[in-house]
């Protein structure tokens, strides 16, 4: 991006999901005839008029044309109307920003995925991809952990998922009817095993960096090879307004995705 | 032969100017304010200009990135782009004049944000300082005091050309002293951006927050402080149209970093060490330049008296101390 005029694309609401109580998808169409494209772990700016502007990981197939998905909690004031709109309504799209995951890096290599609550939504936009391209990976194990059962986002997709991938599942409180794992993300590390020279993506909570951190970087995955999507404030997208800034970094220019080595000593990251 | 325009010239000389710009010049206010002496702001012909200002509240930076910028407006799902007008700001002094330059070099590199852009492109710069003209900083005119009430005149653009074309100015065999400023000590020490980059765990950042309020007053009355938040105001009486804004913000107030899920900078010492960070490490990274000009207005205006040249210089001090070792 050369220019920014923060002027946002106009786009049309064409589908909405309710993954579960206070957590939404959208799918969005832009109405102008300009092209659109993404590559997964990337990020657009999504403006509700009267109400503000949200940073969101795009969560759909990169390759669907015409047509995109974002997957939001609904926490704060543009999230809450954002959930309360409406097919056929309008919302203002700007970008898409920031790096993505490293894609060339991530080919033919054995994929680690580990993401909590609504982390998987970016991830989703992977998982997709790798479906249409089986052979992008060598392999794809996603470790994923929510609150509850309800809290699991994509549920329905996670057997078709399962043809390609191998889907690891943790919830902190369950009901009667889960049989899975109980716990939160770590309880995972001891069940799957992680083959020596894998790739990891974490995507969730900062509380999980520092367990991961511990059991896998320079052990089992290179530094260089893990893998983190950081959530910040990105109000410009463009490295302007400053609100997303890593001490040297800008997450909404240098990263969201930022593999280990490059801010294993950041300590706005890991402090 | 040099152009001289004497001081009882300039307000002729601003009429005409504002019959075509928006002209904004220092005042002095009246000396009971409380906001300030000098301050900034639309011509009028009843105002006491006061060129050579020793330190206006706020900085010119308000006419370029105003503190409250329409980025557009909007009625139903129409959105329409806010336009900027033609604009002169008379009487920059050279550090003014070059937060300008800077700010410039911010907005329009790498990524250029148009919006500014449209509003620098229109906008003519007329220092006024008791310097010589700079050399490698943008101006259109420039005008060095060389005696009392007098001026030489120098053109930086076509424009400029044109204004001290103006019957105002006048012809006369004068010498026009070369005067520079010094290069201050700490600001261009080769070592101070790796010295504020290596003090993270230095404990003036925590000694700090004894007298911070983390209130940004530095931010709003720096003229190289950018940071924004953007925000939307709605018509009250027809909640279809509003406008976005983008607002002057400081990376100081509690909330800057904060996500709905986390503040990733809740307390204040790392907050002020981001401030530090941000003009002294990131910015010279970015662009070559630290975000200072040394114009003071943050020492002057800041309630708890903090002085960042007193910092810098302990963070310095400091860092060479450990390097010798």
């Amino acid at each position: 991006m050369k220019n920014i005029n923060y002027i946002p694309r106009k786009g049309k609401i064409i589908g909405k999901k309710i993954l579960a109580e206070d957590i939404a998808s959208i799918e969005i169409k832009l109405l102008d005839k300009k092209p659109f494209s993404f590559i997964p772990g990337q990020f657009i700016l999504v403006t509700v008029l009267g109400f503000g502007e949200i940073p969101l990981g795009i969560s759909s197939l990169p390759a669907k044309k015409n047509s995109f998905e974002v997957t939001f909690r609904a926490v704060g004031l543009v999230t809450e109307k954002l959930f309360g709109m409406s097919i056929g309504e309008y919302v203002g799209i700007s970008g898409p920003f920031g790096n993505g995951f490293p894609m060339t890096h991530l080919k033919n290599k054995d994929l680690v995925v580990v993401s909590g609550g609504i982390g998987l939504a970016p991830i989703r936009s992977l998982i997709l991809h790798i479906e249409k391209k089986p052979q992008f990976v060598k392999s794809l194990t996603l470790l994923h952990g929510a609150r509850c059962e309800e809290q699991l986002i994509y549920r329905e997709e996670y057997s078709s998922w399962s043809k390609f991938t191998e889907v690891n599942l943790t919830v902190d409180d369950c009901g009667t009817d889960w049989s899975g794992c109980v716990g939160n993300v770590t309880k995972l590390y001891d069940k799957v095993k992680i083959k020596r020279g894998s790739t990891m993506i974490v995507c969730g909570p900062p509380k999980v960096y520092k367990s991961i951190i511990d059991r896998y970087a320079g052990k089992t995955i290179a530094e260089k090879d893990l893998y983190f999507l950081l959530e910040r404030r990105m109000d410009c997208g463009v490295g302007k307004c400053q609100h997303c800034t890593c001490g040297k970094y800008y997450v909404c220019l240098d990263g969201p995705v930022f593999s280990y080595d490059k801010i294993k000593y950041n300590k706005e990251v890991f402090s | 032969m040099s152009l001289i325009i004497y001081d009882s010239q300039i307000p002729d000389l601003l009429v005409e100017l504002a019959q075509e710009f928006k002209l904004y010049v220092p005042v002095e206010k009246d000396l009971a304010s409380f906001s300030g002496q000098y301050i900034w702001k639309e011509y009028e012909k009843s105002d006491r200009l006061a060129l050579l200002y020793p330190l206006t509240v706020a900085s010119p930076k308000e006419f370029l990135l105003p503190s409250k910028d329409v980025l557009f407006e909007y009625d139903k799902e129409e959105i329409k782009k806010t336009k900027s007008s033609p604009q002169i700001i008379f009487g920059l002094s050279l550090v003014d004049l070059l937060a300008v330059e800077r700010l410039g070099k911010v907005f329009e590199t790498p990524v250029t944000d148009l919006n500014f852009k449209e509003r620098r492109d229109k906008t003519v710069l007329v220092a006024v300082d008791k310097l010589s003209p700079p050399q490698d900083i943008e101006f259109d005119v420039y005008l060095q005091e060389i005696g009392d009430g007098v001026f030489a005149s120098f053109a930086g653009s076509k424009l400029g050309k044109k204004i001290i074309s103006k019957k105002y100015f006048e012809n006369h065999k004068v010498k026009t002293p070369k005067i520079y400023t010094k290069k201050d000590s700490y600001l261009s020490d080769p070592d101070l951006s790796q010295a504020v980059a290596k003090s993270k765990n230095h404990p003036i950042w925590e000694e700090l927050t004894k007298t911070c309020f983390g209130c940004g007053i530095c931010s709003y009355v720096c003229p190289l402080c950018y940071c924004f938040d953007t925000s939307f105001e709605i018509d009250f009486c027809n909640n279809q149209q509003g406008t976005e804004c983008r607002n002057w913000s400081s990376c100081l107030l509690k909330d800057f970093a904060a996500v709905n899920s986390c503040n990733y900078r809740e307390e204040l010492k790392n907050r002020i060490y981001n401030w530090y960070f941000h003009k002294f490490v990131r910015m010279p990274s970015e662009y070559g330049f630290e975000g200072c000009v040394d114009c003071n207005r943050c020492i002057v205006y800041c309630p708890a008296k903090i002085n960042y040249q007193k910092v810098l210089r302990t963070v310095l001090n400091d860092y060479k101390k450990r390097t010798k070792k």
